[in-house]
């Protein structure tokens, strides 16, 4: 008869299947906590955000006094790469930058909404 | 002579997995909580999860899912319990095997050893082990050579040896036929089936025709056991070789964690304990484990009786359609002469197989067994190995040999489909399914292998996003199928198993595609010898397969970094996981397209 541990050890597939899925999961769920990417910012040097979104962002960001700067909003300026980002004077290219990318933002969540009443409806 | 295995003559087969009424109660726990986080899972996919810009995609791979999900549920069933069936001690006398029990005279056993090409001296072995069989009783115990090669040199060893020599002029219906021939020129009261290189331990017949006492008993199937499976090295051997002490030092501290790691073990997963000791033993509940062939024991009568059945039947069929094409000719009704006539015509037509003339005629024979409503035939499956045998010793070899088991398998799914058709229990049914459901499992299989290479090199998911609500239901699924199945295989280890089922759906599509288009499965016998030369075209599917995903990996990768608002970092994650685990599925069958035993290079 086998030992537990003999056992274990023909076992051990299951084991490092199930040590993989949960590393994934942490993985994906500590870049879902940081959305959209400050994980993404630290392992690849910048935004998951699209560049004209990012130039956006760190507009935005300048645009903010230092004494309005509180830390859930410095918190959401490095989840969006706003921080390292360059601040742009907001020129006709990134007010344009800005509406396009709001437009597209926009038909993305009409688009998502209109799927789900779907999926509803049925 | 000399043989390859001979060095192997001293190894001794594994004992049974123990029954631990802890385990099975652990395993169905699991098991149960494994399916309705998968029926949850299911929902949550069909549901809420679908990418409706890419439902080309998001639907095949969902309706994948659901279809191995019928599978698991299909193979938790099979796996649910162990019911052995009860021991009984050596019967003396027929009568103890019958309902006569006033019959007194001992047992005849017939061995059949059944060979074409094989080498003579292989067999002669064979012949030696099958004589030394002991019994506790009187036993009239013949041992017969089936040579469907008719070879002079085989019939000088038989004789040599004092065993009977059978053959016949032709080989019509092959192993089945073969078979045939035997039992018309026999009378054993059993009979004991061997391949040329079955090597039955003495212990063979003491220990199971107790079962058939239970005068229902039709067969016993005994656990087939290779006892030449390569056992490969450590892998603190192997990169010691490889790389001197820092590579000795590595490996060693890897085993310490993972435990033993053999480098180059059973090549071809070629380890029978996964089906005999876990799936079929565990059908000995549902009276479905199915014969195999090889070192399996048959009531004759039961044989002989459903063949008979099944041979009066065809009669009656065919004459029936003969006598209504005489009855519209002659314009008569009900002539007598034209019945004579059309059943003697059918009589001339039909043929008696005690052993049905396919290329799986163990199952099928198995089936026609359970199926016979009257008698409810039993079948049991033996736990114990009761005899050693030769593995496929290269990729051609395995590859011919699992090609009949899938077309031979799926040819009676779709011609003669048992679970459809009136005779079985409705739990022999579900066992049967289980064995079909695998083999058409290669569809889907498919559609997992290519899924991550899909948004690998395209960007496009299967599901609206992984985010970490996808994971929240696929994740307590996964790791709960990973534990169920650990427990309630416990002391076997399945995974190379698993991954070869993945791995082999080329060769599986193949028999599927050859079975839909009508094709006949032949019969080839399984070479005994390695075969030489390359295997690599074998594998090039697999080998297409995991370069693609390794390229993909790196493509996407790519794409990641360069934040392309395609990808993303969490669908990189999920789809490199997914296809590392393809990739290291291929690589098996890869790798065992270019292995060499030691023996060779010695």
């Amino acid at each position: 008869m086998m030992s537990f541990a003999a056992n274990l050890v023909k076992a051990r597939s299951h084991l490092v299947i199930v040590a993989g899925l949960i590393t994934a999961s942490a993985l994906i769920a500590s870049i879902e906590a940081n959305e959209p990417g400050t994980l993404a910012l630290r392992t690849f040097g910048h935004s998951a955000l699209d560049p004209a979104t990012q130039r956006a962002a760190a507009y935005a960001w300048a645009q903010i006094p230092a004494e309005q700067r509180t830390p859930e909003l410095e918190q959401i300026a490095a989840r969006l790469g706003a921080e390292t980002a360059p601040a742009p004077a907001l020129g006709p290219k990134e007010a344009e930058a800005l509406l396009r990318t709001l437009a597209v933002r926009e038909a993305q969540d009409k688009a998502k909404a209109g799927a789900k009443a779907k999926v509803g409806a049925h | 002579m000399t043989f390859y295995f001979e060095r192997f003559e001293g190894r001794r087969p594994p004992e049974p997995l123990p029954k631990s009424a802890f385990n099975e109660v652990s395993w169905q726990y699991l098991a149960t909580i494994n399916l309705i986080l998968g029926i949850w899972y299911l929902w949550w996919r069909w549901m809420h999860s679908l990418n409706y810009d890419a439902l080309w995609f998001s639907l095949p791979l969902v309706l994948a899912e659901s279809l191995a999900f019928v599978g698991l549920v299909l193979f938790t069933y099979n796996l649910w319990s162990t019911n052995d069936y009860e021991r009984r001690p050596p019967p003396a006398t027929i009568g103890d095997c019958t309902d006569s029990a006033e019959d007194t005279r001992p047992l005849s056993v017939d061995i059949f050893i059944a060979t074409y090409n094989e080498d003579e001296e292989l067999v002669r072995l064979s012949i030696r082990d099958a004589k030394a069989m002991r019994y506790p009783h009187p036993l009239t115990l013949t041992v017969h050579v089936l040579d469907d090669g008719r070879r002079a040199t085989m019939r000088a060893v038989a004789d040599e040896e004092g065993v009977n020599y059978i053959s016949r002029t032709n080989n019509v219906g092959f192993k089945a036929g073969n078979l045939r021939n035997a039992m018309e020129q026999t009378s054993g009261d059993f009979i004991v089936i061997c391949d040329a290189d079955t090597r039955p331990f003495p212990t063979l017949l003491e220990r199971t025709l107790g079962y058939f006492r239970d005068p229902d008993v039709a067969f016993v199937q005994t656990p087939q056991w290779f006892y030449d499976l390569p056992e490969g090295r450590t892998l603190t051997e192997t990169w010691g070789a490889a790389a001197g002490a820092p590579g000795r030092l590595l490996a060693r501290g890897i085993e310490r964690i993972f435990g033993e790691i053999r480098v180059g073990e059973d090549p071809f997963v070629n380890d029978p304990a996964m089906f005999y000791d876990v799936i079929q033993r565990r059908r000995n509940r549902a009276n479905a484990a199915f014969c195999c062939g090889a070192a399996s024991l048959h009531r004759r009568e039961a044989v002989m009786f459903v063949a008979l059945r099944a041979y009066a039947q065809s009669i009656a069929g065919a004459s029936a359609e003969k006598r209504s094409l005489l009855d519209r000719i002659r314009g008569r009704k009900s002539d007598p002469a034209a019945l004579a006539l059309a059943r003697w015509q059918a009589a001339q037509a039909e043929e008696l197989t005690p052993y049905k003339f396919h290329v799986s005629e163990d199952i099928y024979t198995s089936i026609v067994l359970h199926r016979d409503t009257e008698r409810r035939w039993k079948s049991v499956l033996h736990p114990e190995v009761e005899s050693k045998m030769l593995s496929p010793q290269d990729l051609l070899t395995w590859t011919i040999q699992r090609f009949k088991y899938a077309g031979g398998s799926l040819d009676i799914f779709f011609n003669d489909n048992p679970v459809t058709k009136p005779g079985l229990t409705l739990p022999q049914r579900l066992m049967y399914l289980t064995t079909f459901w695998s083999y058409l499992g290669a569809v889907w299989n498919l559609v997992f292998l290519v899924a991550p290479l899909i948004y690998l090199f395209f960007g496009v998911a299967p599901v609206s996003a992984y985010t970490s609500d996808f994971f929240a239901h696929a994740l307590p699924f996964l790791v709960f199928n990973e534990l169920a199945f650990m427990v309630g295989t416990w002391g076997v280890s399945g995974y190379k198993g698993k991954v070869t089922y993945l791995a082999s759906f080329p060769l599986n599509l193949r028999a599927l595609w050859a079975v839909v288009r009508g094709k006949q499965i032949k019969f080839p016998v399984t070479p005994k010898e390695r075969q030489a030369g390359n295997f690599v075209h074998l594998v090039w599917p697999q080998l297409a397969l995991a370069l693609a995903t390794l390229a993909g990996l790196a493509w996407a990768g790519l794409q990641v970094a360069l934040a392309n608002p395609t990808y993303s970092l969490g669908g990189l994650i999920a789809n490199g996981f997914w296809g590392l685990n393809n990739i290291a599925a291929m690589a098996i069958m890869v790798r065992a397209a270019f292995w060499k035993p030691d023996w060779e290079s010695e």
